[in-house]
């Protein structure tokens, strides 16, 4: 095998909660897949920073007219900008760049060659095929996973704003965006001597796409092979039902975990996710690890597994000054506020990282300044 | 038609509503509504969930990311009303106090043997930024989101840390002239540490856009100095000016499916869109529209998207019930829209209005652009930043149209224009600016702007 894995101390329980290592023997009570194995080329792909697509791969619309169409119809800009040339580019093509700009060329070609592959999807018409198909098995829409995430920081990039796919295309689009399947992506490293084809510990999974009832999700975490906690999935939202039907969901997650989990997972401590249907039948969604990349939801991961919690100074001031219950006996949570909306926390991720994480923002001010100043004219 | 009213706060009458004479202040509103918008910035460390918390009574969730105990907290949002006792022998700061959104509008003043009457002076609404979805929208069109910011250092350390920097730089980007500096954990040190450090302060923010914003000691834990704040809010920052007056246009940045799974058809209620109107007031009974609508594919295989009529059944913010909406803090509109086109937040980036009366629906765009030379600064320093490369066709980017985020396909540019096919349609107009981002090393980068000249309109 081509791959080895980053370090890191949790790995192992990663390892057990990839997709196809549970998939076989969870089958009877998760939602139908298709699992493919994936060639390095389409990791490859996935990896590189060229991004595009030609005519007729993007959604076609029903329009009015269609003049943009013609290559020789361009508008006359109602204003001129002149930006300023510190900070952007000239557009027009004769105009020479500055000697400063064509020094680093090179050297940043070099760097990042590895990135600047430029793979197109007739590169591996097998695996094309392969998708095509288990698209149409599965009712022809589809979610897409890799290993562990699917990419829903990335529904942004698709036409139904949601995970749901028809055509490779909107699959490549939403793992090609996505943070978390970049995340994925990291766990393995392959060669990169490697041929093409060779297959890699990476898999496209392909699930029939179900309109879910967000409210009716629920994140289980177990800790010695026994259930400790339960919480609502979606936890910027208020659902005033979930109340009432609490009791009922909890009994029917916990027969679910005796019957159907319980010491049939491959590691004593894990969470999965669940699903509860109107006549409280449980389905599992997803298994994740005890790890820090796992969401711990509506609760701290110091309640629950305070003993894997690595303290610093400032961490150590907070606990003194509010501190945490570990959690021993089965608890239940969800989102008790009452109607108000909340931002999506996951909304994110619709910014650019400049925009997201601010930081060294000095050139931000100066051209949004500058920008702000032009839009004045 | 009159409300199911809370005890004690106003009435509100459609019948008697004149939209001209509406304001930020007008008591009917702010009895169940936040007018005000004031931004949350600071380090988590420096206590901002405390701060708001002993503000507006409201304990946001937390959340751990690590096994470390690096506690983040996602704020969101949370009301607060501000009162002043009207009893004369109630002095300041004592007699400023600020209660969560629900409470009546006459409260009884807690001073020990005041007795006195509270009277409502405004209603705000505390917005965790940076990192949130309204920032690109304010920046891109200028719209005030934001109306003021509360500026978190903490006292026991010294000024300035690094985030303090960038938090100054976040204010700069949303342009807020409005800042309330607080100096929290104020319990934790000496005296002429405090002292020391608000020197330190002031030098800090001197030449910033901060510069002559006050600074408050106070300690969030110990509810020292809130009173103090209280009265900044209201005598400090000025009263926004906000239409009223125009047809109504809210953004929608949630939307969900409230039922309870296997409800039977007449129990069920229809979606739910939150979201913050940017101008124009919504009524209940109103017939709106949200547009782009439902996005499906045709047996062609073209998409279609129709946009959604409907009728405004419920208004709340927080749990007061409204009978109209206007522009301020986050409102949730109960609608009689199929719920399953709700669900799951799959309207976001839609807007909602009055029949008719929204911008029209692009599928694609010509734009007027600009590219940086170079990516905006993220990296450590001594590296060069990358060059950024021009536009070429059958790019693949992210677009940023006011609250909307999409991909768009490059299909054409010549000199500074250029001709995007989007991936989902989107309501917008000519003239309205865009952001454009490309995917470099494997994260989204801030490569340009634009300014849409022409598009291509969706057929209905």
């Amino acid at each position: 095998m081509s791959a080895t894995s980053t370090i890191d101390k949790f790995f192992e329980n990663k390892k057990q909660c990839q997709f196809q290592n549970w998939y076989d023997k969870f089958k009877a009570v998760t939602f139908s897949s298709v699992i493919i194995p994936l060639p390095k080329i389409f990791i490859d792909y996935l990896q590189s920073d060229d991004f595009s697509f030609g005519n007729g791969d993007f959604p076609e619309f029903r329009v009015e007219d269609n003049d943009l169409l013609d290559d020789n119809n361009w508008s006359t800009p109602t204003t001129i900008t002149k930006p300023d040339p510190k900070y952007y580019q000239s557009n027009s093509d004769n105009e020479e760049e500055s000697d400063d700009d064509d020094d680093d060329d090179e050297e940043e070609e070099e760097n990042s060659s590895k990135n600047k592959r430029v793979i197109k999807q007739t590169d591996f018409p097998e695996l094309l095929d392969k998708i095509k198909t288990a698209i149409e098995k599965m009712g022809g829409t589809v979610i897409p996973k890799l290993n562990w995430s699917a990419p829903k920081d990335a529904i942004w990039m698709n036409t139904y704003n949601s995970l749901k796919c028809t055509t490779p295309t909107d699959i490549f689009l939403l793992l090609k965006s996505s943070d978390y399947i970049n995340h994925d992506l990291l766990q393995y490293k392959i060669k990169e001597e490697e041929d093409d084809n060779t297959t890699t510990p990476f898999v496209l999974v392909l699930r029939k796409w179900q309109n879910l009832h967000p409210s009716m999700e629920f994140r289980c975490y177990v800790k010695d092979n026994k259930l400790i906690g339960i919480s609502q999935r979606d936890t910027s939202t208020y659902f005033n039902f979930l109340k009432d039907k609490k009791d009922k969901i909890l009994n029917a997650i916990i027969n679910f975990y005796d019957n159907s989990i319980k010491e049939k997972f491959n590691s004593s401590s894990f969470t999965f996710d669940c699903y509860v249907t109107k006549d409280d039948k449980v389905w599992v969604i997803d298994f994740n690890p005890i790890h820090p990349s796992t969401e711990s939801l509506l609760f701290l991961w110091d309640e629950l597994f305070p003993e894997l919690i690595e303290d610093d100074e400032e961490s150590l001031q907070a606990k003194k000054e509010d501190p945490i219950k570990e959690i021993t006996e089965l608890e239940f949570r969800i989102v008790q506020d009452e109607n108000s909306i909340k931002p999506n926390l996951s909304m994110k991720s619709r910014l650019p990282l400049e925009l997201m994480n601010l930081s060294n923002s000095d050139n931000i001010n100066e051209l949004l300044q500058q920008f702000n100043d032009q839009n004045k004219k | 038609m009159s409300i199911k009213a809370k005890p004690n706060l106003m009435p509100q009458d459609l019948a008697t509503l004149k939209v001209e004479e509406l304001n930020p202040l007008t008591p009917y509103v702010i009895s169940r509504q936040a007018t005000i918008n004031i931004g949350t910035i600071g380090h988590v460390a420096h206590g901002k969930s405390t701060v708001v918390k002993a503000i507006s009574g409201v304990l946001t969730v937390r959340f751990t990311s690590e096994f470390k105990r690096n506690i983040t907290i996602k704020l969101g949002y949370a009301n607060a009303k501000i009162f002043k006792c009207e009893n004369p022998e109630c002095h300041r700061p004592g007699c400023y106090k600020s209660y969560r959104s629900n409470t009546d509008d006459n409260p009884i003043c807690e001073r020990p043997g005041c007795g006195g009457k509270m009277v409502l002076l405004r209603h705000v609404s505390f917005v965790d930024c940076p990192g949130h979805d309204v920032l690109m929208a304010t920046m891109l069109n200028g719209a005030a989101v934001m109306d003021a910011a509360l500026l978190l250092i903490a006292g026991n350390e010294s000024c300035p840390q690094p985030q303090t920097s960038e938090h100054i730089a976040a204010i700069e980007i949303m342009n807020l002239k409005n800042i309330i500096i607080l100096q929290n954990k104020i319990d934790l040190v000496k005296e002429a540490a405090a002292q020391e450090q608000y020197g330190q302060i002031l030098k800090f923010v001197q030449g910033t856009i901060a510069e002559n914003a006050p600074i408050i000691p106070i300690s969030a834990q110990m509810k020292y100095n809130i009173d103090v704040i209280c009265e900044y809010i209201v005598k400090k920052i000025p009263i926004p000016l906000r239409d009223f007056t125009s047809d109504p246009h809210m953004i929608v940045i949630r939307s969900f499916d409230v039922n309870k799974p296997g409800s039977r058809v007449d129990e069920i209620k229809g979606g739910v869109a939150g979201g913050s109107i940017l101008k124009g007031v919504l009524r209940l009974g109103d017939e709106i529209e949200v547009r782009p609508g439902v996005i499906s594919k045709e047996l062609d295989g073209k998409i279609k998207c129709t946009p959604i009529l409907s009728k405004i059944v419920s208004l709340f913010a927080e749990e007061n019930e409204l009978q109209y909406a206007v522009p301020g803090g986050l409102i949730g509109v109960g609608t009689k829209i199929d719920p399953t086109l709700c669900r799951a937040d799959r309207l976001v980036g839609q807007v909602l209005g009055s029949v008719g009366k929204l911008p029209q629906i692009y599928v694609s765009l010509e734009v007027n652009f600009f590219l940086l030379r170079r990516l905006l600064g993220v990296r450590s320093e001594g590296e060069k930043q990358s060059k950024v490369k021009k536009l070429s066709k059958e790019d693949t980017l992210m677009v940023n149209i006011g609250s909307t985020s999409t991909g768009c396909r490059v299909f054409a540019v010549k000199g500074d224009l250029a001709k995007l096919d989007l991936l989902t349609p989107v309501c917008t107009q000519v003239g309205e600016k865009i952001a454009l981002s490309r995917r470099v090393d494997k994260t989204w980068r801030l490569i340009g702007w634009g300014k849409i000249e022409a598009g291509t309109l969706l057929q209905n």
